[in-house]
């Protein structure tokens, strides 16, 4: 049998969760389908709310509006450590991510052996897992998992702990499983296991499913987004300076038209080039920090963004100016050069936008 | 497949038919309560002889205090079984209530992460405290025996005295841990409530002494009525007040139905707020 799942208009908001106690809206009317024995991934920045649709698909937190349905026999792969006592045994601890994992199916003594041989830790399966490293964790985690004859698999981001062996052996078992017909949805940044393992991709930004095809297109949607134009736009962007010492303000100007609509704007900061970036991430363009300030009036007016923690790269900033209904009105980017290595080498960097001195929201 | 369809909505969650959810609840419970157990003496010398050891401790220092320096004497037993009687069931009462307030919120990183039923924490909770309970009233029927004499057929009376036992402390274990989830004043409220109790309860003392200026507070209280009960099969040769014992069976019952329903209500959003 293969699992399914179906959201209906699902969104999800955590109330007074979001920046100075605004509601936090992780799901914005998703519609997603993923049918019998379909792999499907989920990519998105941080934050785009991929966890939450995997959680909401679990059935750990309900969606705030739509509905789920969903079939077959779900298996989570849980996070490292989650559910673990250190004070039992591997043996122990396997009995009871079994029970949580798939709720009252019992694990017959032959799965228990499985369960170890698998994860490669038949030598220590009777002492504490107190003892263990962290890999060992996600090992048991995972074997636990992937033996529990799943239908429906899902899987956040947890194959990356192991070492090179497991990973690949990871790999191999849900491809057997897929064969067996379980369906997957995987949420990873891992973009290399999401097109080896998933036909099909979603990405996700701002709780919006805003591309769903074939992993290899979405993947380019995503590693390319948003398209870098380095065009001022009819909104006038510019920065007062194009080379910025790291740990000083990037100042942008820009112009809100008046068209009599109200408006947002939204700011990205696009690592443009290849820098230090590069050693971590194979991908070329990376939105590292996004920002959305609503905008009471038109006309002119000035951004101060913190350059604190970013590394030393070429960046393009882009800002979008959106309407109420979140439709783009128009949009500008331009190349800064921030010099004077800081180091790091984040993906996501925390940067405050301030408007007049005053702070106005967070990535 | 259409019966396996699981339904996730706002409102309720995990769609499940009461069945269903008893069904994923009871197994989850004995695995949830095996492990709380083997955690709980896991790294402890005297493994499970501390559940016995803080309820004598509690006996001989009040019991001195009583017997010794007060000059409280029981007419109707022995001031060990008499007090024992009292402090078995008590205990119990206090153990469930004082670790399940927070059962749920601990489980955070569990609950956060997997589903399952949260009313598995708490009950989990009581049902190994009740492996404590069993084990403590054997060294009563034993205590009871040297000093009193051998049991009687009245001590089949225990059997509805402890359902109602079972029934308060799940009802209040269960909605102490989901209001918790919510709002911690429970941890602060929960050990002041409980040391209250005890003294209004005539768990060391008799309970005439409270009958005598005020019989009301014995009788709504369920702890008293309980420990009473637990003395009159005990070694007072008679059946516990069935009036008395079925008004509290009948309003706990009630309570566990409301308890209940509205911690389903609640349940969806409380892995948002762990």
């Amino acid at each position: 049998m293969s699992g399914t799942l179906r959201f209906e208009g699902v969104g999800k908001v955590f109330p007074g969760a979001g920046p100075d106690g605004a509601d936090l809206v992780a799901a914005d009317g998703v519609d997603l389908v993923v049918g019998a024995n379909d792999a499907v991934a989920v990519i998105g920045p941080n934050g785009a709310g991929k966890s939450t649709l995997l959680k909401m698909a679990a059935g750990v937190t309900s969606p705030t509006t739509g509905r789920i349905e969903r079939t077959g026999r779900v298996s989570t792969v849980l996070e490292l450590g989650t559910g673990v006592h250190p004070d039992l045994t591997g043996r122990e601890n396997v009995d009871l991510l079994a029970a949580l994992i798939t709720g009252d199916r019992r694990r017959s003594a032959d799965g228990l052996t499985e369960i170890v041989e698998f994860a490669g830790l038949a030598e220590v399966v009777d002492r504490p897992v107190r003892h263990y490293s962290t890999g060992m964790l996600a090992r048991l985690a995972f074997s636990v998992a992937v033996h529990s004859e799943p239908e429906l698999l899902l899987v956040d981001e947890v194959l990356s702990v192991g070492d090179l062996d497991f990973q690949s052996r990871c790999r191999e078992r849900i491809r057997e499983l897929r064969a067996g017909g379980a369906t997957l949805l995987l949420v990873s940044h891992d973009l290399d296991l999401v097109t080896t393992l998933c036909d099909r991709a979603v990405l996700m930004v701002e709780g919006r499913t805003v591309a769903d095809g074939p992993s290899a297109e979405v993947v380019d949607t995503y590693v390319g987004r948003p398209a870098p134009v380095r065009d001022p736009g009819r909104i006038g962007l510019r920065v007062d300076q194009e080379v910025v010492d790291a740990g000083t303000p990037v100042v942008a100007r820009f112009q809100v038209p008046d068209d009599g609509r109200a408006h947002a704007v939204r700011l990205d900061y696009v690592v443009g080039a290849p820098s230090m970036f590069e050693l971590v991430e194979r991908s070329s363009s990376i939105v590292c920090a996004t920002a959305v300030l609503p905008v009471t009036s038109p006309g002119p007016m000035s951004v101060e963004l913190s350059t604190a923690g970013l590394p030393r790269g070429r960046y393009d900033l882009q800002a979008t100016v959106l309407d109420e209904s979140g439709q783009q009105v128009d949009a500008g980017a331009v190349p800064f050069t921030l010099d004077a290595a800081q180091g790091g080498y984040l993906l996501e960097v925390p940067a405050q936008l301030l408007v007049d001195g005053a702070a106005v929201g967070a990535p | 497949m259409a019966d396996d369809k699981v339904v996730i909505s706002p409102a309720r969650g995990v769609e499940q038919t009461f069945v269903e959810r008893v069904r994923t609840t009871v197994p989850l419970v004995r695995v949830w309560t095996v492990r709380d157990l083997r955690v709980r003496y896991r790294q402890s010398v005297l493994r499970s002889g501390w559940s016995l050891l803080q309820p004598l401790a509690i006996l001989f220092t009040y019991g001195w205090v009583l017997t010794a320096v007060l000059d409280v004497r029981p007419e109707e037993a022995p001031y060990l079984t008499f007090a024992w009687a009292g402090i078995v069931p008590f205990t119990f009462f206090a153990q469930s209530l004082g670790l399940g307030v927070g059962s749920i919120q601990q489980a955070g990183p569990v609950i956060s992460r997997v589903y399952l039923p949260r009313e598995v924490l708490p009950l989990s909770v009581v049902a190994g405290t009740f492996v404590d309970l069993a084990i403590m009233t054997g060294t009563l029927v034993v205590v009871s025996w040297v000093q009193v004499g051998p049991p009687t057929v009245y001590l089949l009376g225990l059997v509805p005295v402890f359902v109602v036992l079972l029934l308060w402390t799940t009802v209040l274990t269960v909605a102490a841990a989901g209001i918790t989830v919510f709002r911690r004043d429970l941890n602060f409220a929960v050990p002041l409530f409980l040391r209250v109790l005890f003294i209004v309860t005539p768990v060391m003392y008799s309970a005439e002494l409270i009958a005598q200026q005020s019989k009301w507070l014995v009788d709504l209280n369920p702890l008293a009525v309980v420990v009473e009960g637990t003395r009159d099969a005990l070694y007072r040769q008679q059946w516990p007040d069935p009036a008395l014992l079925g008004a509290h069976f009948a309003v706990a019952a009630v309570l566990l139905v409301v308890v209940f329903a509205v911690f389903r209500r609640l349940e969806p959003r409380m892995s948002d707020f762990v």
